[in-house]
């Protein structure tokens, strides 16, 4: 076990190290020098232009700002934004949350409706109710994120004006009307990703429901919801989890989306609006932090397989 | 479909190897229904300057933010420009996009599979590490940065769809080439002195490409809204050329003025998108005689 836990970590440091090397050559690639943004593309000598690329180490080879962007982004230091004028970091600290909050939530709501819908269609397959499951489900995924997102904005702004609240919120300033300015984008990444827990749950729940364990708890007298929720969800487990984990970069894609559609100050938006700055330390940081996270989450997953199945264990 | 439908189309020769591949789709209900459909969308494309009421790039002012009405049956925009005209100016681009990417990715994915399988040892570790690393990006997000660092536009974003979906089929190539590599008439083939080269184009590529064309239908949905996605959030064709999802990214700005705008490029998107996905399936359905039929698991959104 514990050896298996050490050459998992190892490789997750290896896939990490490839990634950040792989996004700092894309970063480094984006085109727009930094130097003409600071300096100002009119009216500059060549002697400011050098004093400045030398100013952010631009002088040296790639491979050498590439240690050096390293050991900093290790320590949280990510540099400081051209056009802003902040420093990245204090930058992430404030889109962080609110994109970790999103994702949270969606999560949160997409497993408390995903996983009993998925349980109950599986118990009734091809019954009714699994068939307007089902199809619902099938409309949800025909529907891009945005389109989603359009459509939620458009009926909300219809039927309830003053409870779907366009603009942003924080925390600090109104809890109440935080949560009433999450309820739209909420709304809009929780349905797919509620459908798909659904349809993953659904097909594991299948698998293992007519087991002979099953069927031996039920000719046992055990109560039938105590089969469905207890010993069939546990067996089906495994795959659910392993698809959501699979699915995350899904979802941060609807982050994305979402945050920008809804005008979310989340690190999703902030990367787009960089992008569009062609403010590069601001993508690169935000990019680590999505892909960071986007293999971290995967390989975890990958650790907790043996916890939850022990037949993985003894491998 | 009638039960007599065969005789409506008149036989033609078989297709080598591919046991009537055109035969069989075309008794797929559903998969005749979707190419009906994307035929459709493929004629719009084509005959768009003939069958557009207005010109989609240029609009009245006075007439912006229009509802449906005769002269604009899906009504107009901001700047006063048909949306019906835009939707179908629109079809182009997104049928582009879609075939483009899916075939650069193919071409690609097969090339660094086949010779990944084949060749193996050393250029299989290296070629197979570096598309792992392409796993590690949530998908729209690698789209992202890679249209960040080509610039916008339909072939950069289609360059950048194919590379996101390059390791895909690299790796279905790659495991098709390990099942055939030890089969009889590749050991033959050597034996006989065949150029290596020649090898893997007259017998290891056709016997490969069943399986990554079946994917490659499977992907246009996918890439369709993967670039639909993009020109949402601004990174797609620049602004005149109309385009579905940058039109609802514009509708979403008008949308309590003029929610008419929402319902043209929303309908053309979702009805294109259900099309090749459904067209998708009958392709795999036909070329690949393992799978089940309507059992395939619907493909995720982006």
């Amino acid at each position: 076990m514990a050896r298996m836990l050490a050459t998992r970590f190892a490789s997750l440091a290896a896939v990490l190290l490839v990634v950040s090397i792989l996004v700092f050559l894309l970063g480094s690639l984006i085109p727009g020098d930094l130097t003409s943004v600071i300096v100002g593309q009119e009216g500059a000598t060549a002697a400011q232009f050098a004093t400045v690329r030398h100013r952010l180490g631009l002088d040296q080879p790639l491979p050498l700002q590439y240690v050096h962007w390293l050991g900093s982004a290790i320590s949280g230091d990510f540099g400081t934004s051209p056009i802003t004028g902040r420093s990245v970091s204090s930058d992430l600290s404030q889109q962080i949350p609110v994109s970790a909050e999103l994702a949270l939530l969606c999560l949160f709501f997409s497993t408390v409706i995903g996983v009993p819908a998925g349980i109950m269609a599986a118990v009734h397959a091809n019954k009714r109710i699994d068939v307007i499951l089902r199809s619902s489900l099938l409309v949800v995924f025909s529907v891009p994120t945005f389109v989603i997102g359009v459509l939620v904005l458009l009926i909300g702004s219809k039927i309830a004006p003053d409870l779907f609240q366009v603009s942003y919120v924080p925390w600090q300033e109104d809890p109440a009307g935080h949560l009433r300015s999450l309820i739209m984008p909420l709304l809009t990444i929780t349905l797919p990703f509620a459908a798909m827990t659904m349809q993953m749950t659904r097909s594991a729940t299948l698998e293992v429901l007519h087991d002979p364990f099953i069927v031996t708890a039920r000719a046992v007298g055990v109560r039938v919801q105590r089969i469905h929720y207890l010993h069939a969800l546990r067996n089906a487990l495994p795959p659910i989890i392993t698809f959501l984990g699979f699915q995350l970069g899904v979802m941060l894609g609807g982050l994305i989306v979402v945050e920008q559609l809804f005008s979310l100050p989340g690190l999703g938006r902030g990367m787009l609006e960089a992008i569009n700055n062609r403010d590069y330390p601001e993508v690169t940081a935000a990019t680590m932090v999505f892909a960071t996270l986007f293999v971290v989450v995967n390989a975890a997953i990958d650790m907790l397989y043996p916890l939850l199945d022990p037949r993985q264990r003894s491998r | 479909m009638s039960a007599n439908h065969s005789s409506v189309v008149p036989p033609r020769k078989q297709r080598r190897g591919r046991d009537g591949v055109f035969h069989q789709l075309v008794r797929h209900k559903s998969g005749m229904a979707a190419s009906v459909v994307v035929a459709v969308f493929a004629l719009l494309a084509i005959l768009a300057p003939m069958l557009e009421p207005h010109d989609p790039n240029v609009g009245e002012v006075a007439s912006s933010l229009t509802g449906p009405s005769g002269a604009h049956w899906l009504g107009t925009d901001d700047l006063g420009r048909d949306v019906l005209s835009r939707v179908i100016d629109g079809t182009k681009i997104a049928i582009v996009v879609a075939v483009l990417s899916v075939v650069i990715a193919l071409v690609i994915g097969l090339a660094i599979g086949v010779i990944a399988g084949y060749v193996g040892g050393f250029v299989d570790m290296a070629l197979t590490r570096s598309q792992d690393v392409l796993f590690a990006f949530p998908t729209l997000l690698l789209a992202i940065i890679l249209v960040a660092v080509l610039g916008p536009g339909l072939i950069n974003a289609s360059l950048a769809i194919a590379i996101v979906y390059i390791p895909r089929f690299a790796r279905i190539a790659r495991s098709a080439t390990l099942q055939i590599k030890t089969s009889e008439y590749l050991d033959a083939a050597k034996l006989a002195g065949v150029h290596p080269v020649v090898t893997l184009l007259r017998h290891v590529v056709p016997n490969v490409l069943p399986s990554v064309v079946v994917l490659g239908a499977l992907s246009m949905s996918t890439a369709q809204l993967a670039y639909a996605s993009l020109a949402f959030l601004g990174l797609g064709v620049s602004p005149p050329q109309a385009d579905w999802g940058s039109m609802l990214s514009e509708a979403r700005n008008f949308i309590t003025a003029a929610p008419w705008m929402v319902f043209g490029p929303t309908v053309a998107l979702v009805a294109l998108m259900l099309a090749f996905n459904v067209l998708g399936d009958a392709i795999r359905d036909v070329m690949d005689p393992r799978s089940d039929k309507g059992k395939g698991a619907p493909i995720p959104t982006v």
